[in-house]
């Protein structure tokens, strides 16, 4: 793997905590929570599918960054530097107002 | 899986998840200095969040179906806590591997590139460290109010 490979690879993990926090918002602003003291756990366990489906599109969105990477390497080093930041506030925030 | 068995993977998985929080703060402290390098210190810490992580991601399902609803019902802030520790986990495992990648990878770019990527390193790692530290926190905490 190249230098320009990690470039992909660091925002393409960086999806990860991103779009698993951003299924968790959903599910809480959109979708009926059932109260847990009250309802038995569901037999699919919904943070697989959110760390799954997560996984899922940060592989998916490789092949898009391996070109940033090749095109502009300038580009795809601010990319990898912002996906960070705003990837841990994001899940940050996530945890703290939708449990 | 036994009472027995969860009651040690649980209790393997709370001592690792403190283990993991040192082995994190060790590259976090380590790689401020953008031309520091401390590659072991970086695969240990990162291979050790993920066997903590699997080992969490293996009890979880018997939380789920022995534990969750008593502990929502007994203390429903205790619980919500779980799962904001559950959401940062995913955190820990994501950042320590970014930490990773960017710092055995930093040596291969020249100038400025190359300290812009060892800092990110050494950001991934901070902020891996930190989220590590809230939930092993979280999950003392939990540990000490319910337990398989």
């Amino acid at each position: 793997m190249g230098p320009r490979a990690a470039l992909a690879v660091i925002p393409a993990l960086c999806v990860v905590p991103a779009a698993y926090a951003i299924q968790r918002l959903y599910e809480v602003l959109f979708v009926v929570q059932f109260d847990p003291a009250q309802a038995p756990p569901s037999p699919s366990i919904a943070l697989f599918w959110r760390a799954g489906v997560a996984a899922a599109l940060a592989f998916g969105s490789l092949g898009p960054l391996f070109q940033l990477g090749e095109r502009s390497p300038a580009a795809a080093m601010r990319l990898a530097e912002a996906s960070l930041i705003v990837s841990a506030v994001l899940l940050a925030a996530q945890a703290l107002v939708a449990p | 899986m036994s009472l027995l068995a969860l009651r040690v993977l649980e209790h393997v998985h709370g001592h690792l998840g403190w283990l993991t929080v040192i082995a994190l703060v060790h590259p976090a402290i380590l790689l401020r200095r953008p031309a520091r390098r401390a590659p072991l210190a970086a695969l240990l810490a990162t291979l050790l969040v993920t066997l903590t992580a699997s080992l969490g991601a293996a009890t979880y399902p018997s939380y789920r179906t022995l534990l969750k609803q008593a502990l929502f019902k007994e203390t429903p802030t205790i619980g919500w806590m779980f799962e904001r520790k559950e959401h940062l986990a995913i955190g820990v495992l994501a950042f320590a591997w970014v930490g990773l990648v960017a710092h055995l990878w930093a040596p291969r770019l020249e100038g400025e590139a190359r300290v812009r990527l060892a800092t990110l390193a050494w950001r991934a790692y901070a902020i891996a460290a930190t989220f590590a530290a809230l939930v092993a926190g979280i999950g003392t905490l939990v540990a000490v109010t319910t337990s398989f």
